[in-house]
């Protein structure tokens, strides 16, 4: 209690000065967990995928007819050649060459048309990388209907059982399709990674899986239902056990280099984080710029808070009070403050990150930016306390002690 | 012996151009109950000393002993507890906290001590008693004079029954008739034990003390 009060007494009067205080660490905090945002997902992704889906990510390659990421277009429209995956299948040290693709697709349901992104999975991509169903969904499937599994917020609008029509990229025949069951992992593909439970990105899986259910194993393949859709040949490449994966990477590489450029999972991984960053480069440099104004502003608060107290910690030392407990309590007075604002940056930053910066896909930024935030805290509060008590040790002494002579 | 000074030198800024020193090769023995002034002119080295003396600075050389501390090497630690219960500190600007009563700044040296609140209470209630202030105790220090102010500081730095009082220019800021009021109650402090030391240019209040030192460009030297 006695803490208490004399913490009491080292507050400014001002209620102006603490609640700028208060403002300046929120928007410190809102700014970091913004920042850290894409890393976090990035690292999110990852660690699901790694989780769900039984590939070594090191030994892994992507191949792509395009640059190695989307954003770069192919010069000519992507298109199916059977023989570009026979050669990444013939190479001496390949063990399997996995198949999908993503396209979008218009599909007639009761009175309406949704707007979904799906992924057709050649058989053998689903027998390395089998979709996980939630437990206790799938029902069995119908001769004549696609089956289909969705993701959770794909769910809403397709609950199981639901049959419906499909135009994939809005040509062709309408696809009947049957929703089968509910993905409960995450959702492999060559292209892009998501999490299966994003609420703001409908997905539906055509699932090519081993799973006795769905009929359609060979789906991609399947000119009933996509002959007349071209597709982009990117594929996932395994090497088989014991090669030497970077030899096997070179001469791959070399071979295939008329269609197209292969890249280590990891390394398109990263360049998907990449592209993420450099799309949002002015947004990005804003907030750094927003967040050292924030931390600046902070520790210069922090340093010119303690200077005004200067003379109050001369009174205190005067009154037998130690330099070691008036730098903890300084520290535990700024700490109050910074897990308020903590609480309220939280809070807030879903907020800011739609209305103020337009960010559609804010996932909450988990440890990362906790410890991001954490630590910059910490750092600004020791650097300037400790710079603030030093100047304030002399200030004091100038002000008070030797004001007799 | 209850202070023992032997060739104490003070220097700020040792080997730079803005070095000043401060005190020279002071020698001072304070027995308990001595009532002590110190006077000369402003920077002869008078606040140093006293605040050598309370341990809120250290000598550049010499040796200083308060009872059986040696507080050259004494840790903050010590020196704060020292200052807490056994050395009071009075200053010429009171050093009081403006926005808090006479009773909280009196309390304060026992709330840093981790008295409880109410033993704390009452003990700074009897000393503004003895102080003869109980009246100002629930009163903002800044709605306070200036003589008000200096007794709420002396009651302040006797609030744990402190062995040593001393008082840096505790005149300075007062007029001619606070001041006696003050070398009144620091007398009667005195003649019920307490050993005070005053700093002070003024001659009036140097002469109501039995002993008297002088300290010019460092160096002290007993007049009386």
């Amino acid at each position: 209690m006695n803490t208490l009060r004399i913490m009491n007494k080292l507050r400014s009067r001002g209620f102006l000065r603490e609640f700028f205080l208060l403002a300046t660490l929120t928007l410190m905090v809102i700014f970091t967990n913004i920042l850290m945002e894409p890393l976090e997902t990035y690292l999110d992704t990852k660690r699901e995928l790694e989780r769900d889906i039984p590939v070594d990510f090191d030994a892994a390659l992507r191949f792509s007819p395009t640059a190695w990421y989307l954003w770069e277009m192919p010069e000519a429209e992507p298109e199916y050649h059977p023989e570009i995956h026979e050669a990444l299948r013939a190479h001496p040290g390949t063990g399997a060459v996995l198949e999908s693709r993503q396209e979008s697709a218009h599909c007639a349901l009761g009175g309406g048309t949704y707007n979904f992104d799906f992924i057709l999975y050649s058989r053998e991509y689903a027998r390395y990388m089998p979709l996980k169903l939630r437990e206790g969904s799938e029902i069995q499937g119908e001769e004549g209907r696609l089956s289909v599994v969705v993701t959770e917020a794909a769910s809403r609008s397709l609950p199981v059982g639901t049959r419906f029509e499909m135009c994939p990229n809005g040509e062709g025949a309408p696809v009947p399709c049957l929703v089968v069951g509910i993905i409960g992992g995450a959702i492999p593909g060559a292209d892009t990674h998501q999490p299966s439970d994003s609420a703001e990105f409908d997905l539906i899986g055509l699932t090519a899986s081993n799973h006795p259910d769905f009929a359609l194993v060979a789906a991609v393949y399947d000119p009933a239902f996509f002959d007349e859709v071209p597709w982009d040949p990117a594929a996932l490449v395994l090497p088989e056990e014991g090669v030497d994966v970077s030899a096997w990477w070179e001469s791959l590489g070399q071979e295939t280099a008329q269609w197209g450029q292969l890249r280590s999972l990891t390394e398109y991984e990263r360049a998907a984080l990449e592209t993420t960053l450099s799309e949002n480069l002015s947004e990005e440099l804003n907030f750094i710029l927003l967040s050292l104004i924030a931390v600046f502003g902070y520790g210069a608060y922090l340093f010119l808070s303690v200077r005004v107290r200067a003379r109050k910690f001369a009174v205190l030392s005067v009154a037998g009070m130690t330099r070691g407990r008036m730098f903890a309590l300084n520290m535990g007075f700024n700490l109050g403050i910074y897990l308020l604002a903590a609480g309220l940056g939280w809070i807030l930053t879903p907020w800011a990150a739609k209305c103020l910066v337009q960010m559609d896909r804010y996932r909450s930024a988990g440890v990362l930016g906790a410890l991001c935030t954490g630590g910059l805290f910490l750092m600004t509060l020791l650097m300037s306390t400790a710079a603030s008590l030093v100047q304030g040790r002399r200030a004091a002494a100038i002000t008070l002690y030797r004001k007799g002579d | 012996m209850l202070i023992t000074l032997k060739d104490v030198s003070k220097t700020y800024d040792p080997g730079r151009e803005t070095e000043v020193r401060a005190l020279r090769g002071v020698d001072l023995e304070v027995k308990e109950g001595d009532f002590i002034s110190v006077t000369g002119p402003s920077g002869s080295g008078k606040s140093t000393l006293l605040h050598i003396l309370a341990g809120l600075d250290t000598p550049t050389s010499g040796a200083y002993f308060f009872e059986n501390t040696d507080m050259t090497r004494a840790s903050d630690r010590a020196k704060c507890a020292l200052r807490r219960r056994q050395i009071g500190v009075v200053l010429q600007d009171f050093g009081l906290l403006g926005d808090d009563t006479a009773l909280e700044n009196v309390c304060l040296p026992l709330t840093v001590d981790g008295v409880s609140r109410k033993k704390a209470v009452a003990r700074a209630r009897e000393v503004l008693e003895r102080m003869g202030i109980a009246d100002l105790a629930g009163k903002k220090v800044n709605a306070l004079s200036g003589g008000q102010r200096q007794r709420v500081a002396a009651a302040r730095a006797l609030s744990q029954n402190a062995k040593l009082l001393l008082a840096d220019e505790p005149t300075g800021a007062l007029d001619s008739q606070n001041t006696e009021a003050l070398m009144d109650l620091l007398e009667s402090l005195n003649r019920s034990g307490l050993t005070i030391i005053v700093s002070t240019h003024n001659p009036t209040v140097s002469l109501r003390a039995p002993v008297s030192y002088s300290i010019m460009d460092g160096v002290l030297k007993r007049e009386r």
